[in-house]
């Protein structure tokens, strides 16, 4: 599958980044093809396009804050808002639910 | 009528709140009762010591009452105080200070009983808790028609000579400056002819007994103290009373060690108030820590704590404590009862951070910024016996000596000779470092009792300093008689205090010139001593130049420049705000008080308060002050916090902050600036701590935050751990695996670190985490990009378990950075 993700969490200093780890790593396991956003204290990095979000299956949402810009994501059918955290413990349940 | 509302005060209802609450009622005529319905206790609220019995704290349903009177109006405006000023209450009393509040987590976690109130000596104390009530002197009897008036008042005299002899054999034993200078005032009180009047007179015409006589005159004399607006003042009453105890107990034949507590083992004193002499009378290895209802930072009993270094906490009645152990946190004003072990590891690791600031330490530089530019660090004390600690801190000399309290509180002036003994310790003490000696600043808000002055409407606008010095020749002449012999015996400066026209300055040189020539017909020749002014009245700092031209040096008064500047009596909390110090209007003055003095070459310094506060440095140091003289305590925070400044920076600083336009804008860029020079490593071995044990999540992020203050990564230790526990409140940090990855950015971080610490035995994190390694990441708010890549790489690294496996088994804090390292520097 093609799958999306995009992970916050309040200050956007560490979890951010592990949950986009752990979402990267796990997908790539399982054979998927997973692109993380971070939208962190940086600001939003490694943004998903326009191209990304075509022919995408799944939008996984990793998040404890309002995701940014997400009307870019109106045409993805399947979209999983979990808690960044259990991208983090694990992120393999979250792949499940897809 | 009612009005029913949950507390909203962090600190519960402690002085500060009740007084306000207090205050506010008192304009109404109604009746007024305040209800804690968690505790059950009603206060009618007139009485501060009722409100504070109400034991209330936050959250506490409670309701006030408001019958009969301007019951409507009353009611209307005291809801509307409570919904709004009220909540500002455990603010804008504390200007400038941290809020005294912060209660720790652990001890809010432990469910256990704690008081809060207002530290006013510093320091974590424990022991059992000894509940002393001052046992009143037997009451004084009514009139009495068989009373011979000559027997009383023979009776009087020798219970004052028993007394007197008394006071000065403690006096002769006392060997601590603090204590001496609480006896002596107490030797002046009993003699104060006044008083010793007023007991004669209710003898003679009120047919009283000798201890009623002293109890009724105390009472109104006390009144009278009481009703002063000076907190200082009325603190004195406290003094009066203490004497006027001891004197009735002579009376009646009673000892006074029936009137003091007796410690065993090491205690924790609670009392509604302690007279001086009853704290002066306990062993100060067994005492511990003070709890009590009544007295400020500025009552005798605080100073002496404060000197004794016995943590204390005022304004507060902890019930049921005698014989439970408890806890004073004198630095958060907090008492804790019976204090888990979990509490008492958190409170240990403080009080050794503290010992570490505080521990003499001959190492460090001579105070210098990070770049290495050189800044004076001297100290203000306010008795000679002050100047070996002051030293001994690391001060570079005494830049401001207030000479007031060898007047203040006696019935006469003292002598030629007695200044001459003070002044000449203080300059044997400084061996050859400068001595700045402030000629008299009295009159006003400080009055003396053998200088009768005109009452004044407003104090603090009135015959201040030199300002009264040609009504009193002969005062100042003995006292300047005094410096010029002691001259001899060190390094000695004589400051002039409230001058605002160089006519004042010219009629002081005058006089100096007089003595030196009378001096020289007795065949004494003092070596020369300079003779500078304050610069305190705005208009002195307007025409700063005309003055430093006559001068022989300068030196700021923070405190009364900013009240006068701002027009706003510091010790009114409703109107003097602690921004003032910060504010475009401050800043602008004293910038150019330091072009004056530059234009002129004159040496300029800087004392009061301002200077002893960090975050406030950068500003003055951009504006060009080099010479600081605060309090004996703040010396070595002072020379720290200089010790991590980049001048540059800070000028860059202080350009913008004179380009404001209000206070708010120069906090901001306070806030915002890096002020600091080389930007330290994030990594230090310093900040790595290997195999400890920590009872509790708390202890752990306590343990981290100590490390990074005692490394100068932060200069406000409690606002980063609240920054780490507010952040920690949006949930837990712990990543699973026995990691936790705890993080700020805050203000409070003085320098960008990750702190790590591996525990030997894994501690709960949250609910579902245990944690055995901590990686503490801090961080500046404005923090550079560079440093959020970093700590999002690391992040991103601990998702490996041969990552994590290897950081768990690192055998010391170098192999731990290794592996950490070049995460930082891909």
């Amino acid at each position: 599958m093609k799958i999306l993700a995009i992970t916050a969490c309040p200050t956007g200093i560490a979890h951010t980044y592990m949950a986009a780890e752990q979402l990267e790593r796990t997908g790539k396991q399982l054979g998927h093809s997973v692109k993380v956003e971070t939208q962190g204290a940086m600001g939003i990095e490694n943004r998903l396009t326009e191209t990304d979000v075509q022919g995408a299956d799944a939008l996984i949402l990793a998040s404890d804050v309002a995701v940014r810009d997400r009307e870019r994501f109106a045409g993805i059918a399947r979209v999983l808002e979990v808690p960044v955290q259990l991208a983090i413990k694990n992120p393999a349940e979250i792949f499940a639910r897809l | 009528m009612d009005y029913a509302f949950d507390f909203p005060l962090a600190g519960g209802l402690h002085a500060w709140p009740a007084a306000a609450l207090r205050e506010r009622s008192a304009a109404h005529s109604a009746r007024v009762e305040f209800l804690n319905e968690r505790t059950g206790r009603t206060a009618p609220m007139e009485s501060v010591l009722g409100l504070l019995a109400t034991d209330t704290r936050k959250g506490d349903p409670c309701r006030i009452r408001v019958e009969a009177g301007d019951e409507i109006e009353a009611h209307r405006d005291l809801v509307a105080f409570l919904q709004g000023p009220f909540l500002d209450c455990d603010r804008s009393l504390a200007p400038g200070t941290r809020a005294s509040t912060v209660v720790p987590r652990l001890v809010e976690r432990s469910g256990g009983r704690w008081w809060a109130g207002a530290g006013v000596s510093e320091g974590v104390g424990t022991g059992l808790g000894v509940r002393f009530a001052a046992t009143e002197p037997p009451p004084p009897r009514g009139p009495q028609s068989g009373l011979e008036p000559e027997a009383e008042l023979k009776a009087l005299q020798g219970a004052i000579g028993v007394l007197r002899a008394r006071l000065r054999e403690e006096l002769r034993l006392a060997s601590h400056s603090a204590p001496r200078s609480v006896l002596e005032v107490h030797c002046a009180l009993l003699e104060d002819p006044g008083w010793r009047g007023a007991i004669e007179t209710a003898i003679h015409e009120g047919r009283l007994g000798a201890a009623a006589a002293v109890a009724a005159a105390t009472q109104s004399a006390g009144a009278a103290l009481g009703r002063s607006e000076h907190a200082a003042i009325r603190e004195r009453a406290l003094d009066l009373q203490d004497v006027a105890d001891r004197l009735i107990r002579e009376l009646c034949g009673e000892a006074a060690e029936a009137s003091r507590p007796c410690l065993v083992q090491p205690s924790v004193l609670v009392a509604e108030r302690l007279a001086p002499s009853a704290l002066l009378a306990l062993d100060p290895r067994l005492l511990r820590g003070l709890v009590l209802a009544e007295g400020g930072g500025t009552s005798h009993t605080a100073i002496l704590a404060r000197s004794f270094g016995i943590p204390c906490v005022t304004g507060l009645v902890p019930e049921a404590v005698e014989g439970k152990r408890l806890l004073v946190d004198g630095l958060r004003g907090l008492v804790i009862a019976e204090p888990t072990p979990e509490v008492e590891a958190y409170y240990r690791l403080e009080s050794e951070g503290l010992r570490r600031w505080t521990a003499p330490t001959a190492t460090l530089p001579e105070g210098r910024t990070q770049d290495g530019h050189p800044v004076r660090v001297l100290a203000n004390i306010s008795a000679a016996e002050e100047a070996a600690r002051a030293l001994e801190a690391g001060a570079g000399g005494i830049g401001l000596f207030r000479t007031e309290m060898l007047f203040l509180h006696r019935p006469t002036p003292p002598g030629e000779d007695e200044q001459f003994q003070a002044y000449a310790r203080a300059l044997r003490e400084a061996a050859g470092r400068p001595v700045t000696l402030r000629l008299l600043d009295v009159g006003g808000d400080k009055p003396l009792a053998y200088l009768p002055l005109l009452p004044e409407a407003n104090p603090f606008l009135g015959r201040r300093g030199v300002r009264w010095y040609p009504d009193q020749v002969d005062l100042v002449r003995i006292q300047v008689r005094a410096a010029l012999l002691a001259a001899v015996h060190g390094h000695l400066r004589l400051m002039i205090p409230m001058v605002a026209e160089a006519e004042e300055l010219r009629w002081v040189r005058g006089l100096v010139r007089e003595v030196r020539a009378d001096l020289a017909a007795e065949g004494v020749t003092p070596p020369e001593v300079p003779l500078g002014i304050m610069v305190e009245v705005p208009a002195a700092a307007l025409n700063l130049e005309a003055l430093a031209r006559e001068a022989d040096f300068l030196c700021v008064g923070t405190n009364d420049l900013v009240q006068y500047l701002f027009a706003a009596d510091r010790g009114d909390p409703g109107l003097a705000k602690a921004s003032h110090e910060w504010h475009p209007a401050t800043l602008r003055l004293l910038a150019h008080i330091a072009q004056g003095a530059k234009a002129t070459g004159k040496p300029l310094s800087l004392c009061g308060e301002m200077a002893s506060r960090p975050r406030l440095l950068p500003l003055l140091l951009g504006l060009g002050f080099e010479d600081f003289s605060v309090a004996p305590s703040a010396v070595r925070g002072l020379r720290a916090a200089l010790s991590s400044l980049d001048l540059n920076a800070c000028l860059d600083l202080t350009r913008r902050a004179l380009r404001a336009a209000t206070a708010q804008e120069v906090q901001e860029l306070l806030e915002a600036a890096p002020v600091s020079g080389a930007v330290p490593p994030l990594l230090d071995p310093d900040l790595v701590v290997l195999g400890v044990d920590c009872a509790t999540k708390e202890e752990a992020i306590k343990l981290l935050v100590e490390r990074l203050a005692s490394a100068g990564r932060t200069r406000d230790a409690l606002g980063l751990e609240e920054a780490i526990w507010a952040r920690e409140a949006a949930y837990a940090t712990g990543l699973g695996f026995g990691f936790a990855v705890p993080h700020c950015r805050s203000s409070a971080v003085a320098a960008n670190a990750i702190a790590v610490l591996r525990l030997a035995t894994p501690v709960a994190w949250s609910e579902d985490a245990e944690a055995s390694l901590v990686l503490l990441f801090i961080s500046r708010p404005e923090g550079t990009d560079e440093h959020l890549r970093v700590f999002a790489r690391l992040a991103r690294r601990l998702m490996d378990a041969g990552f994590r496996q290897g950081l768990l088994e690192a055998p010391h804090a170098e192999a731990l950075l290794d592996l950490l390292h070049p995460v930082l520097a891909d």
